[in-house]
């Protein structure tokens, strides 16, 4: 039997389950001390008075550490973040101080103690002041910043980074008599990842090195980044990871794991730092609140000329993740379709409020949104069949991306037909009396974050297997399902027998993270490799023990067997143990990273990636009713047919499926965050945040489709970040099908869809992106992106 | 700081913790016992997480002060009592659904809904949304926890379900 396309269940799950889990909010040390950071109360300020000596001399307090105890700064495209305020503070809930003491008592009466006056100056709270020529700048010293990744960028003023996407000419094509232009604005709003387990560590100088015990998706950057902020050696840090209580792209960045580890060499002893939900309300690296314009000439004939589109996306008041997501848009809303000539700016912007970071499929969701959103609204106007107009203009076989990537597969294609016949018919779906009904289709594109990953197989004496890899268990399950899967296909034994260890950077090589769907395809992949490693070795021993040719052996169920004549057979065990006392245990490495994939010279400029290696496609489809006295609306039916190359373990990805959407049914309905006037965010706990609950998520019927391209192990895509990418946008789409007016904001609550009913959305227009595309280039835009195909 | 000594019985255990006027029992039970079952997803009454039963009634530790549990019973997902036997079906149920993802909601959806199956107050599949709704979950989109449920629900004796 084969262990690919098994629903092997979680071994993880009955502890979990029973409470038996010990995550990193839940680890207890003795002579640990409670760690946590005083906040700033204000978006934006001079510190001219710090006086910690209060605290500092209170019984029970071991360490209070200032700015000074933080040289490095922190950034994935830039470093501009330094870990404690140096000087003025940038956002509401800026840490200024850390602080370790005996007790959670202790520790909030000294940071009550620590006395800090800020001069307070009026923040820049939105994009648009952000924007303003006479808007104060955030980072004066932004040209001095250090650019931490090899890309020619064009940035300056609050703008953190821009990346651009030209090709060919689209103020000829917007000038044709021969095309019709439909412009769309769209704003929406961030979501926070509120994963259950908020961000929590606990370092402990041990042997002059810090161990950082911490619920992160990348233990690798922290182990890193934590070296770096704090100016010792990267070598000193080791950082393992327990299971993680949810992450969804919140811990793809270094957290609270400089403030542990810097207060654990002031006091050798450990200290424990856990975000409160409140912290986590204020400061979480919410998905961006983003503003769109897009601009499409579309032909007699359907197809799209020209497609132009400004999008600002704010950073907050540092950049983090967000110059490496300016890239996405070009995947993502100048994604999906055949286009001819293209412009596009993507642009970073720096506010006084809380930075922004990565959450499942980042900016591809709100992307995915404008772009079909957009695409609705041309078959709207111009009285074209969405269906026909998606079918004619998708991406196929041999299309050009965006950026002149080469896309192979008629996935697009399949995916539509998959979906068609998923629809219910009419009278299938009951819809309350009064209510409007709609239904919404949405096309996805999205991509693997593939990147190095390492692996190494101990094949033990007793015929199991383990493997060591920096592989976080954040929920998803790849470190418990697919993982094992793909080893014990490759070795012949059950998964069961396959363990994956717990990540620790000291027994562990390098690994990009979990997160951006690259689980299974990378650390697979690396795995796979190891596993067919130690497979040949497996083989020679046992051609050795059976005296026969190793290319005339398999395994299979465990057991060594001559292929045709598998009464000839040992087990896994015996030339385990033949192997081990003959030459040593078996051992098997692999390392894994990108293949790379081209795109056209010139195309893109300011961009980390030029192209979507292992790209993934998605259709969604759903029903929706909306109740017009209110502007309630209400998901009847919900499918999704999803390109996963090869469904490993078809049962996981069904969850990661049901999962997702209804983290997207949040995002487009009730999720929304609000930041006043002085930069503070308005929401404070799931109390006036709201999360989708039990009763608002229908269950999702998917369909896994097999066989498109992707080099990953087995033909494996990434499966678990891709199911949110188009639920924001099928279920505008159908929203907007119901009221028969279109919709340009998320989330889409009560309020906005009464509004977009009465038509407001027709003529809804972002007064700052009126302007001219050109007016929105930093720097000169033909001499970043040289001489190029046309 | 004054710190007094209540006397709770957990798990059917006489144990003395020391408690000052503002601690939780969540943190009296996760600090004091090491009853880390016990979860924090907020800390203010909002996701379930720390769902415990106190003199039979299932409530939510972080809000409950851990002085108002002198003299009581306090019974979590560790404990024996005469919901165990309920709780692992509920658990086994969880399990072979594929529900439990990162798991942090999962103990005190299992010691809330035993509860709320042993009292009555769940007797039909469409009872269970709204049984959850203080629960939250942020991995699985609810449908395998709900439909885990309702598997343990079928399988209970009739007088704890509704008559068809």
């Amino acid at each position: 039997m084969t262990a690919l396309g098994m629903n092997m269940r979680r071994r993880d799950a009955a502890d979990k389950a029973a409470g038996r889990t010990v995550y990193a909010s839940d680890v207890i040390k003795p002579r640990m001390l409670h760690g946590a950071v005083l906040r700033s109360g204000v978006a934006s300020g001079v510190i001219t008075h710090l006086d910690v000596e209060l605290a500092r001399s209170m019984p029970g307090v071991r360490a209070v550490l200032t700015a000074e105890a933080f040289p490095g700064l922190y950034g994935v495209g830039i470093a501009d973040h330094p870990w404690l305020a140096r000087g003025e503070v940038r956002y509401v809930g800026e840490p200024i101080v850390a602080v370790a003491a005996d007790s959670p008592l202790i520790l909030q009466a000294a940071l009550a103690a620590i006395e800090v006056m800020i001069e307070e100056r009026t923040p820049v709270v939105t994009m648009a002041e952000a924007l303003d020529p006479d808007a104060p700048i955030l980072h004066p010293d932004w040209a001095e910043y250090e650019v931490l990744v090899d890309v020619d960028v064009a940035r300056g003023g609050n703008v953190a980074w821009q990346a651009t996407v030209v090709r060919g000419d689209v103020d000829e094509v917007f000038a044709r008599t021969d095309v019709r232009i439909v412009e769309s604005h769209f704003r929406v709003g961030r979501q926070n990842q509120a994963s259950l387990e908020t961000r929590a560590c606990v370092a402990t100088d041990s042997d002059g090195r810090l161990v950082i015990e911490t619920s992160t998706q990348v233990p690798w950057s922290v182990r890193n980044w934590t070296a770096k902020i704090l100016g010792v050696d990267s070598s000193s840090v080791r950082v393992i990871v327990p299971p993680v209580g949810g992450g969804f792209g919140m811990k793809f960045e270094v957290g609270l794991e400089p403030y542990a580890a810097a207060l654990a060499r002031a006091t050798g002893q450990p200290v424990r730092l856990v975000n409160s939900r409140m912290e986590e309300m204020a400061t979480a690296l919410c998905r961006e609140n983003a503003e769109i314009r897009l601009r499409s000439a579309i032909t007699a004939d359907g197809r799209i000329a020209a497609r132009e589109g400004v999008v600002l996306m704010d950073c907050g008041a540092y950049s983090g993740e967000q110059p490496f997501l300016t890239t996405m848009t070009a995947h993502t809303l100048f994604g999906n379709y055949e286009l001819g000539s293209v412009r596009l700016n993507s642009q970073a912007v720096y506010t006084n409020t809380a930075p922004t970071g990565a959450f499942r499929a980042c900016n591809g969701t709100y992307g995915t949104f404008a772009l079909e959103r957009h695409t609705d609204e041309i078959c709207r106007q111009l009285d074209l069949d969405p269906e026909d107009f998606r079918a004619c203009n998708v991406l196929k076989d041999q299309s050009l991306g965006s950026t002149g990537q080469v896309f192979s597969g008629n996935v697009h294609h399949e995916l539509l037909e998959v979906i068609a016949g998923m629809r219910p018919a009419l009278d299938e779906v009951e819809v309350p009396a009064g209510w409007l009904r709609g239904r919404g289709t949405a096309v996805g594109t999205w991509f693997v974050f593939v990147g190095p990953s390492a692996a190494t197989i101990n094949l033990n004496a007793d015929g199991s297997a383990t493997l060591v890899t920096a592989g976080v268990e954040i929920g998803s399950g790849s470190t418990v399902q697919a993982i094992p899967q793909i080893v014990a296909e490759v070795l012949g034994i059950s998964p069961e027998s396959v363990v994956v260890m717990q990540a620790d950077t000291d027994a562990a090589g390098y690994d990009v993270g979990v997160g951006g769907g690259r689980t299974t395809v990378s650390l697979g992949a690396a795995a796979q490799e190891a596993a067919l490693d130690v497979r040949g070795k497996l083989l020679d021993a046992a051609s050795e023990l059976m005296e026969v040719s190793p290319r005339d052996l398999e395994v299979r169920d465990g057991r060594v067997m001559v292929v045709g004549d598998p009464s000839t057979t040992r087990s896994v065990a015996e030339v385990a143990s033949y192997a081990q006392a003959q030459y040593g245990p078996l051992i098997g490495n692999g390392a894994f990273t990108t293949r790379g994939t081209e795109c056209q010279s010139g195309c893109a400029a300011g961009h980390m990636i030029d192209a979507l290696d292992i790209p993934i496609f998605t259709v969604h489809e759903c029903e929706v009713a909306v109740d017009p006295a209110t502007g309630v609306v209400r998901v009847l039916d919900y499918r999704v047919a999803q390109d996963v190359g090869r469904a490993i373990n078809p049962d996981a990805i069904r969850g990661q499926i049901q999962g997702g959407v209804a983290q997207g049914l949040g995002y487009a309905l009730s999720e929304e965050i609000t930041i006043d006037a002085r930069g503070c965010i308005e929401q404070r706990g799931f109390g006036d945040y709201r999360l989708p609950l039990a009763g608002d998520v229908p269950a999702v019927r998917s369909e896994l489709h097999e066989g498109a391209p992707s080099y990953g192990p087995f033909g494996a895509k990434g499966a678990g970040e891709i199911p949110i990418l188009n639920v924001a946008a099928a279920v505008g789409n159908a929203i907007a099908d119901a009221i028969g007016e279109p919709i340009s904001e998320l989330p889409m609550t009560p309020p906005r869809v009464l509004a977009a009913m009465r038509g407001t959305y027709r003529q809804f227009r972002l007064d700052h992106l009126n302007e001219p595309w050109h007016f929105y280039v930093v720097g000169d835009i033909d001499a970043q992106h040289g001489p190029r195909a046309r | 700081m004054k710190r007094d000594l209540i006397e709770v019985v957990v798990n059917d255990d006489l144990r003395y913790l020391p408690c000052s006027g503002l601690m939780s029992l969540a943190e009296a039970l996760r600090d004091e016992l090491h009853l880390t079952s016990v979860k924090i997803g907020c800390s203010e009454g909002t996701c379930g997480s720390c769902s415990v039963i106190l003199d039979g009634e299932p409530v939510l530790a972080c809000l409950t002060p851990a002085v108002a549990c002198d003299g009581r019973s306090v019974r979590t997902v560790d404990g024996p009592g005469e919901l165990e036997h309920l709780q692992r079906e509920l658990r086994e149920a969880l399990c072979e659904a594929d529900a439990v993802q990162c798991g942090m909601c999962i103990p005190g959806i299992v010691v809330l809904a035993s509860a709320l199956i042993a009292q009555g107050e769940i007797r039909t599949s469409e009872d269970i949304p709204q049984a959850l709704v203080g629960s939250i979950c942020r991995c699985s989109g609810y449908t395998r926890i709900v439909s885990a449920i309702e598997q343990v629900l079928v399988s209970q004796p009739s007088e704890r379900r509704s008559t068809p």
